[in-house]
């Protein structure tokens, strides 16, 4: 009977033996640390710029601010 | 720990099931966002803005839930571990850091929602839709797949320690 192979990557590599030196930070982690910085960095940026606005309010067409308030206010009387 | 074989089959098909859900289930809404935002036609806006509120609330915070849910469980019931392997972290943090954001953003989402319900065709036509959350969100949520698949190599430092250290016998006696 032959044994089943174990599906690819089912499990962690088996363990190096130890040389006493800690494996460093790898490159691909860097690059997504440096990648995901620059994205947090641009989404304040952009948050900033907009006036700090982060809300339903954003939803509301930009130019039809009156057209929004007019809604806001509809459903602040509570009439359709 | 270590979960039984059998139970650890059933959680990671749970967790696929879960995740490339929420990946589809996070197109269907970046779909309705796109149709809220460049439609012209008010009854269109409107129905997008409730699919978009009905499907965030009722299908994809649930899926994500289930996901990180069945992820924790799979990292730390298997040889992966949460945190010695740095792709196993960087998902669950990705994954954690998506259904914080989604959590948070759907409250607005309902905002919106009940406005469009209550506007008028011109005025729910001028509604702006909701693009960027879930277009960033499926990149987040695709990177995340491909990490999973990929696997790629890296021992964080609490990893890269011996995994069992017995006590000296000296330890041992006192």
């Amino acid at each position: 009977m032959t044994k089943e192979p174990p599906p690819d990557g089912d499990r962690p590599a088996p363990p190096r033996p130890e040389t006493g030196v800690r494996p460093g930070v790898p490159r691909w982690v860097k690059t997504l640390g440096i990648v995901v910085a620059a994205l947090l960095l641009l989404a304040l940026i952009v948050m900033l710029a907009s006036g700090g606005q982060h809300g339903p309010d954003r939803h509301r067409g930009v130019s039809h601010a009156a057209a929004g308030a007019a809604v806001g206010l509809t459903l602040l009387m509570g009439t359709p | 720990m270590s979960l039984p074989p059998v139970l650890r089959r059933m959680m990671l098909a749970v967790h696929v099931i879960c995740s490339v859900g929420w990946i589809g289930a996070a197109a269907s809404y970046l779909a309705l966002g796109l149709a809220a935002q460049f439609s012209q036609r008010g009854h269109l806006v409107r129905a997008a803005w409730l699919a978009m509120e009905l499907t965030g609330w009722y299908v994809i915070v649930p899926l994500g839930c289930l996901a990180l849910l069945t992820g924790l469980v799979m990292a730390l019931g298997t040889p992966w571990g949460l945190v010695r392997h740095y792709w196993v972290l960087i998902a669950s943090l990705l994954t954690s850091f998506a259904l914080l954001i989604l959590i948070l953003h759907m409250p607005s989402v309902t905002a919106s929602a009940r406005l469009a319900a209550t506007a008028d065709d011109p005025t729910a036509a001028r509604l702006a839709g909701d693009v960027l959350h879930p277009a960033v969100g499926l990149l987040v949520l695709v990177f995340i797949a491909v990490l999973n698949i990929y696997k790629p190599r890296g021992l964080t430092g609490f990893g890269a320690r011996p995994r069992s250290r017995r006590p000296a016998p000296a330890e041992e006696g006192s």
